[in-house]
């Protein structure tokens, strides 16, 4: 929405709409999606002699029948209506983000033996300097994420006296969350290099001949016009789900789609999982300040020290608290984010929140009867958020039907390993035994997690909305779709942006890494594009 | 007796009674005997559960079940007889203690979906055959 008296004044924006029919545009670079990643290399090459083409398939705001486009199908574990999973306008999916930001761990990127098809082919100390540059683009105070560093600026922020060796806090920041759309929209308009078409939905991608270089994309938009964009390079910057089906509907040179020699494109989906399986029940009730979600905006959460995830074979987890009187009260938001309009699950998300709060009359005596004393509570629930293991099997295909630019729908199977049920049940494990020897209280199991005798997951289990795998990152054009530099495997000028080429998800909402390495891939194409 | 005395006596009764309740669940562990009473788990689970967790654990473990057996075994652990003529206050903290040292060396059961540590489902399992 815009602010009443701001004026914009258009220069480099044109709607797709009102050019005439097979028109033709052309650029050195053409980025396809303005959502974070999309958004994030158009900045880095504003005041270059690139001439950059930025494709967006809606507009400025919210247009359902453009949102209707990424209706698909799902099976395997439930999911959320896949319409209302990621959004369709200026800004992308941050229009919905809710703002948690913090690095990967170093093992995240390692090869892990317990872990099959893990490994990236680029390191933490890769993306460190990435980290750096991106963390002003989300508004972040900075990149500094040492629990020490926040305790000196502030001592109540007190870590859970637990054997870091085993069990190690870690440190979330905040975003306000940056609405991609809201904040950089000046910013692309009036830059004078860089030609922002909105209502521009890629249909089709042109190669040469045998399919070493991109020549050209197809874009089309509901009121009938094609046009088509030719570029020097080309990134796929759509997000998570529909990057891979970009790349399997431009099937017309490449049966299998462009990039799929070794059909690995739309395989390796992966999620960062929601389980709320277990309660920590303290001996002394506690405010545990420095885990709940308030200022001085950062969080601690409890992870699992490097060295243990590799001594038990587990996947990374993550676990976090919120009281147990507020969190029983709240729904599971696979539950809550059921329609396949977003804007009716925001809504909502947001009366579960209220509702979960208690009433406005109840919250009014508490808050009198607390005063400015902490507020103590004596148990938590227990919410991990753990990493998907890499699965072949979990992936997104094409579906028969086709949408209403003739594209076929994205059809999602998502599907897990015996290792995540495994995990879960041993990140609890451990930190049940790491409370009680610590005197600190004791961890309560449910949902199913505490029987050995049942398997997968409880139907509890969430997601967090993150896309992720689906064109991953390997040197090896056998296991990978793009290489480390986020280039297609026998594609000269074709690059995927985003959390599709996260090999692993390391169990952290990928927002923060999309933007570092979606800098990085900047740089490799200025150095290609120069 | 009028009728306002007879609900200002009804809900000044009702009101002691569901006082005593309370009272009777949040501090069942004070005047139970340490070796019968896991003091952190005492600090939020009533006595039914506690005890239940007890006869869980009696049925994952049967060579346990008999107050003979569990005593023995627990004095064994915190290295003191048992409890009747010693300092309660100490015993109990020796078993807190002890229960610590179950956790830090993995001495751990899943009983009724709580992570505890093996010195405490003995005590629980005492309380349940006392």
């Amino acid at each position: 929405m815009r602010a009443a008296g701001v004026v914009l004044t258009p220069r480099m924006h044109i709607d797709a709409r009102t050019l005439d029919n097979g028109s033709l545009i052309e650029g050195d670079l053409c980025i396809v999606g303005a959502g974070a990643a999309g958004i994030s290399i158009a900045r880095e090459f504003i005041g270059t002699g690139v001439k950059v083409i930025l494709l967006e398939g809606g507009g400025f705001e919210y247009d359902d029948r453009v949102q209707q486009l990424y209706d698909g199908k799902t099976t395997g574990q439930p999911y959320y209506p896949l319409k209302s999973s990621e959004l369709h306008y200026f800004g992308g999916t941050t229009g919905h983000w809710a703002g948690m930001c913090a690095h990967f761990d170093p093992i995240a990127f390692e090869k892990r033996d317990w872990v099959e098809h893990s490994g990236w082919p680029i390191s933490h100390t890769t993306l460190q300097p990435y980290y750096e540059r991106a963390h002003p683009v989300l508004e972040l105070d900075s990149n500094e994420f040492d629990l020490k560093h926040s305790q000196s600026q502030d001592a109540s922020l007190v870590a859970l006296p637990l054997n870091d060796e085993v069990v190690w806090t870690k440190l979330w920041k905040f975003s306000p969350p940056t609405r991609f759309g809201d904040k950089y929209r000046k910013t692309i308009v009036e830059a004078a290099n860089v030609w922002l078409y909105t209502y521009a939905n890629v249909v089709d991608l042109q190669g040469n001949e045998d399919v070493s270089l991109i020549r050209e994309v197809t874009v089309k938009n509901y009121a009938g016009r094609s046009h088509t964009v030719r570029a020097r390079s080309f990134v796929i910057a759509c997000a998570g789900i529909q990057n891979a089906r970009v790349l399997l509907a431009a099937n017309r040179q490449a049966p299998r789609g462009i990039g799929n020699d070794h059909d690995l494109v739309g395989r390796f989906f992966m999620e960062n999982l929601e389980i709320k399986s277990a309660e920590l029940w303290l001996k002394q009730p506690s405010e545990l300040k420095l885990y709940m979600t308030q200022p001085p905006r950062v969080q601690g959460e409890l992870a699992i020290a490097a060295q243990k995830q590799a001594e038990w074979g587990i996947l990374n987890g993550i676990v976090s608290f919120t009281p147990l009187e507020f969190a029983q009260r709240m729904p599971p938001y696979i539950q809550v984010w059921s329609d396949a309009d977003p804007r009716i699950n925001e809504d909502a998300v947001r009366k579960a929140l209220a509702s979960a709060s208690g009433s406005r009359v109840s919250q009014f005596f508490g808050s009198l009867l607390a005063g400015h004393a902490p507020r103590m509570h004596q148990a938590f629930q227990m919410t991990m958020r753990l990493e998907q293991a890499p699965n072949p099997l979990s992936r997104v295909s094409l579906a028969d039907e086709k949408d209403e630019l003739g594209v076929p729908r994205a059809a999602l199977h998502w599907a897990f390993t015996s290792l995540e049920r495994k995990s879960a049940r041993r990140i609890y494990e451990i930190m049940g035994q790491q409370a009680g020897a610590a005197g600190l209280g004791r961890v309560k199991l449910k949902d199913g997690l505490a029987d050995d005798r049942e398997s997968g997951l409880p139907a509890s289990t969430s997601a967090g909305w993150h896309h992720m795998g689906t064109t991953r990152m390997s040197d090896d054009p056998k296991r990978g779709v793009v290489d480390a530099n986020c280039r297609v495997h026998g594609i000269g000028n074709l690059y995927v942006a985003g959390s599709s080429c996260f090999p692993t998800g390391a169990g952290v909402n990928p927002t923060f890494t999309i933007v570092a390495l979606a800098i990085r891939l900047a740089d490799r194409l200025k150095q290609q594009l120069a | 007796m009028t009728r306002r005395s007879f609900v200002a006596k009804a809900l000044v009764g009702g009101t002691a009674i569901i006082a005593a309740g309370v009272v009777k669940w949040k501090f069942w562990g004070t005047h139970t005997p340490p070796f019968k009473c896991p003091l952190v788990l005492s600090s939020f689970c009533d006595e039914e559960t506690v005890r239940k967790i007890g006869l869980r654990y009696l049925a994952l473990v049967p060579s346990e079940n008999s107050q003979a057996e569990l005593v023995a075994r627990m004095s064994a652990a915190i290295n003191r007889d048992p409890p009747d003529s010693a300092n309660t206050a100490e015993v109990a903290r020796q078993i807190e203690l002890t229960a610590e040292r179950d956790f830090r060396s993995e001495k751990i059961l899943i009983i009724n979906n709580w992570i505890i540590s093996e010195t405490e489902a003995r005590q629980c399992a005492l309380l349940a055959l006392s």
